[in-house]
């Protein structure tokens, strides 16, 4: 997850296999081996691992935009309501493909946050975070509000499974392969990125914007980019989770979502891959877990928030991985 | 038209409560640089706090404002020793951000566990009464809430134009680095900052209680109002902070008048965003630190 | 292997050729796609029961935990159900759509039946799960419309029952001028539109209307909007703080007009709660449980309606109100729809159709294929509310 090991710059492809340390490969098959069985060790969980699965996915975008980019953005629930909708009623009112509808809202989420990004990314700190968390409070108050054709407040019943040739995507067991298999390759994508050119430059203006266009970076390109990649991620997962939860409604990408999206990235670490996978797990497990103290879970929620941004400055994985290497 | 003048009214009673949010929410950032998101949290709790008192102290509704106010002034700045302050040690602005949204959440699950899932609501100040002038009635609690304002804002520019506290105020925020070499205690400076916020929110939470019903839930509506009528009135700015709270309840008050509910909502988003990429800086803001 | 490097946290050190069996198994169960199978617990019926007992509907869920409760143990105290105990199997939806489903999803395959969940956002979103293992589901928000042949049913009034009946009363007392306000939530756009349409058949106009948020902490403007035409009397179709909300409103802008609003708000801490501020004159349509005494109506009903509310005072100290009706008579009628179908899952939608005139404390039920709420306008009476206690006026 360092980029000073890297050698050989001006490229995205990965480094050859060969490179990597026996250790790691030995750490990536048992991960493998473990994440496979775990719908077998953990049956009743896997509800959770779905949804948190889906969180991932669109934490690990915001990761890109975020902690490489230095942008906060509020308003991933955006391209989550796009996704959702979109392809809730591309599938719903025109039959369309599952698969195709996920595919085309992915493509439309991209051209908006392409034209938003133009806009918004000229504003920074607090005002673009000011921005964005306006676009969240639009997204939930146009997912009510445009009742004809979001369903309103009852929201949208009946979305379809997502379906893979003939094979629908009902059962958890299935949903948690299928997420498997998206979220490695959104992490791969993320994880080459992160060490190629391209991720050196989102660094370099996140750190200091005049040196990096001093260097030739074109700023705005880039964080447009990470903008783009961030909403494709969120669009994605917002399609997943309404043909996971067969149903999407405005509390589904409301206010409350789109703060605890940015929490979990925060939370678990950001400017690395397991960083957001624990925060979503924590954020999703939290009221699962917290069934029987339901009662106490937004309170502690927002103390273990206080405490982990005040005194984990990694996050939960950077804390752990300090903690190994000690 | 006197239908038009009631409705002003309504969103001027609301706007003095996103301006009293606001100004504690300006103090903050201008002294700190922090962006306290939970400022419209505390509100909720003082007010809740106020009903809970004057039940148990069997007092008139306007003595509560007596026991809150300086409560909460002790409250924040207990808060800023023990959660601000180990935290802006540590952390970015960003996440700082992220703190305070954590603090806010703290604030509504406390709520939820004191008070539970019910409104509550308390006698206005003095009684039931009301001015009717050509049609236009005036509730009595509207006038307490404007003049909780008025008061405010006075009392913040005697404190900072007046008095030798509020020029170290002054010169800290304006660069706190320059002030701490000029031997400026920038801690006692900004425990100050949190402490009088901390008797707005209590102000604006006990003052406008009366005239509506309150419960955990309304911590993150005041919260974004808040946020919103200080950034767009400019950061730092408290003539803007007032403006930005006046402007942002008659805006909703009109467009909830006129149009539905969720529309309503939309628009005021609309018009904020548009204003923050056409006027960056705010409606009376001056800082230049917006925009790359 | 780039991958899973990233992908998860370090894991336990252990073989992996020994997991591999494993691996083959779990692909091998993804692939078949295993569904929703029938309640694999023969010496017992399980009721899936998920409420909102934390969030913003727990107002009636806590409510509704305690009718579901007291009617399994009245249940199994007369014998159970086919001479089997009648188990309760419970999950807090925390008033949020996103975790009825998981919560759902977790019971599949384990209960017989659902009750639930509280709200209709969280209802809507059970329903398609529900369908597709062929499971009934009583949701107890009356705020669903059932499809006709459908698993989902639904409690309570339907909300143009209640509309027409409240608009009725009104018309023989000489009104024939409301205005309306309601919030942007499902139920108060589902009651705007039932008032709206009850407008239209019983002869009374609706000559302003306005809507609010949920959160809203003013609704002066909305006020102002819905009184412009001169109305006789008010609807405030909106429950919990945002009614609380309105009535303020209502009492601060001087108006002396009558006011009605929703069932939702007939919880007796609610009632007491706004007691202070309550209008003169504050009209709920109700079902049967809130007026049985006052009315006239048969001694079997009388005694169902008299072991239901001392039963409930004695175990938890307060009168039923809303939230504990409608449950009471979803584990009533549920298990009867399981006893009739001898216990077959996917008969007991067919049973609980061909359920006629059975006595709930809510009302009396007949269900049909395309009526699945089994409520009828006879059971609906017009109460008044003032200082937390309810009166019959008529119905």
């Amino acid at each position: 997850m360092t980029t000073q090991e890297q050698t050989t710059p001006l490229t995205r492809t990965p480094q050859p296999r060969s490179q990597r340390s026996p250790r790691r490969l030995i750490v990536a098959t048992v991960a493998v081996v473990v994440a496979l069985v775990l719908p077998l060790l953990v049956p009743g969980w896997l509800g959770l691992l779905v949804i948190a699965g889906i969180f991932f996915l669109i934490v690990l975008g915001l990761n890109l935009l975020m902690g490489y980019a230095g942008q906060v953005s509020l308003g991933q629930t955006l391209f989550m309501a796009i996704g959702g909708y979109g392809a809730g009623l591309l599938t719903l009112r025109w039959h369309w493909p599952t698969l195709v509808a996920m595919i085309v809202m992915a493509v439309v989420s991209a051209a908006v946050a392409a034209g938003l990004g133009t806009v918004f990314l000229r504003l920074r700190g607090y005002y673009l975070a000011l921005a964005t968390l306006g676009l969240a409070v639009i997204t939930e108050s146009l997912a009510s509000g445009l009742t004809g054709f979001t369903g309103g407040p009852s929201g949208l019943v009946g979305v379809p499974s997502l379906r893979l040739g003939t094979f629908d995507v009902f059962s958890d067991q299935a949903n948690y392969y299928l997420l498997l298999v998206v979220c490695g390759l959104g992490a791969w994508f993320v994880g080459n990125l992160q060490r190629s050119q391209t991720g050196r430059a989102l660094s370099a203006i996140a750190a200091d914007p005049a040196a990096a266009t001093m260097l030739g970076i074109n700023a705005a390109r880039y964080k447009t980019s990470a903008f783009v990649v961030s909403a494709v991620y969120a669009s994605l997962g917002g399609s997943l989770y309404a043909f996971y939860l067969r149903f999407i409604s405005p509390e589904v990408v409301g206010v409350t979502v789109a703060l605890s999206i940015v929490i979990m990235l925060a939370l678990g670490g950001a400017r690395t891959i397991v960083g957001p996978l624990l925060g979503a797990l924590v954020i999703q497990g939290l009221p699962e877990v917290g069934q029987s103290f339901a009662s106490w879970s937004p309170f502690v929620a927002g103390v273990v928030l206080i405490l982990v941004i005040t005194y984990l400055p990694r996050g939960i994985w950077g804390a752990v991985k300090k903690a190994v290497q000690r | 038209m006197s239908g038009l003048i009631q409705v002003l009214i309504g969103g001027l009673a609301d706007g003095g409560v996103y301006a009293l949010i606001a100004l504690g929410v300006s103090l903050v950032y201008s002294i700190s640089r922090i962006i306290n998101l939970a400022q419209g949290g505390f509100v909720v709790l003082a007010a809740l706090l106020a009903v809970s008192i004057q039940q148990w102290l069997g007092v008139p509704p306007l003595v509560t404002v007596v026991i809150v106010v300086p409560l909460f002034a002790v409250l924040m700045a207990v808060v800023e020793r023990l959660v601000m302050a180990p935290a802006a040690a540590r952390a970015t602005p960003d996440r700082m951000l992220l703190v305070t949204v954590g603090l806010l959440q703290a604030i509504g699950g406390l709520l939820l566990l004191v008070w539970g899932n019910l409104p509550y609501t308390m006698q206005p100040f003095s009684g039931d009464t009301a001015i009717t002038i050509g049609g236009v009635r005036i509730v009595s609690q509207y006038l307490w809430i404007i003049g909780a304002l008025v008061v405010t804002v006075a009392a913040l520019w005697f404190l900072v134009q007046r008095t030798s506290l509020g020029l170290t105020m002054r010169a800290t925020a304006s660069n706190p680095e320059a002030a701490a070499l000029q031997g400026i205690n920038v801690g006692r400076i900004r425990l100050i900052a949190f402490s009088l916020a901390g008797a707005m929110a209590a102000l604006a939470g006990t003052t406008v209680i009366p005239a509506t019903f309150l419960q955990f839930s309304t911590v993150t509506p005041y919260a974004v109002a808040g946020f919103i009528a200080a950034v767009a009135g400019g950061l730092g700015s408290t003539a803007g902070a007032v403006v930005g709270g006046l402007v942002l309840g008659l805006l909703q008050g009109l467009f909830s008048r006129y149009t539905s509910g969720d529309l309503a909502q939309v628009i005021a988003m609309a018009v904020l965003i548009v204003l923050l990429l056409v006027r960056p800086t705010g409606l009376l803001g001056k800082t230049s630190e917006v925009r790359r | 292997m780039t991958i899973a490097v990233q992908f998860s946290p370090p894991p336990r050190p252990s073989p992996p050729r020994r997991r591999l069996g494993f691996v083959f198994a779990a692909l091998a169960l993804a692939t078949t796609g295993c569904s929703a199978s029938a309640a694999s617990d023969d010496s017992a019926y399980t009721l899936g029961l998920i409420t909102s007992q934390t969030g913003t509907g727990s107002q009636l869920g806590v409510g509704e935990l305690q009718g579901a409760q007291l009617a399994v143990d009245q249940i199994n105290a007369r014998g159970g159900v086919n001479g089997k105990p009648l188990r309760l199997r419970t999950a807090d939806d925390q008033s949020n759509p996103a975790q009825a489903v998981l919560q759902t999803r977790k019971m599949l395959g384990s209960v017989d039946a659902l009750v639930g969940p509280s709200l209709s956002g969280p209802c809507q979103a059970v329903i398609p799960l529900a369908s597709s293992a062929q499971l009934i589901d009583y949701c107890l928000s009356p705020g669903v419309k059932p499809k006709p042949g459908s698993y989902q049913w639904s409690a309570s009034a339907p909300t143009d029952t209640l509309a027409e009946r409240l608009l009725a009363y009104w018309k023989s007392q000489g009104i024939t001028r409301v205005g309306l306000i309601y919030t942007t939530d499902a139920s108060g756009l589902d009651g705007a539109h039932a008032i709206q349409s009850a407008a239209a058949h019983t002869g009374v106009s609706v000559v302003g209307q306005a809507s609010y948020s949920p959160t809203a902490v003013s609704v002066t403007s909305q006020l102002q909007a819905t009184t412009s035409g001169t109305p006789q009397a008010l609807v405030v179709w909106s429950s919990g703080a945002a009614a609380g909300v309105a009535f303020k409103g209502i009492d601060q802008m001087g108006l002396k007009l009558p006011v009605a609003t929703t069932d939702g708000n007939l919880t007796y801490a609610f009632l007491r709660r706004i007691a202070d501020y309550t209008p003169d004159t504050l009209l709920i349509p109700a079902t049967r449980d809130f007026w049985w005494q006052q009315q006239n109506t048969s001694t079997q009903v009388q005694q169902l309606e008299r072991g239901y509310h001392d039963e409930f005072r004695a175990r938890y100290g307060a009168d039923p109100d809303f939230g504990p009706g409608v449950a009471y008579d979803g584990v009533l009628l549920v298990a009867q729809a399981l006893e009739k179908a001898h216990g077959n899952v996917a008969g007991a939608r067919d049973a609980l159709e061909s359920l006629r005139g059975v006595s709930g404390v809510v009302g009396t039920y007949s269900f049909a294929r395309d009526n699945h709420r089994g409520i009828g306008a006879d059971d609906v009476g017009i109460v008044r509310a003032t200082g937390g206690r309810l009166t019959f006026v008529g119905r």
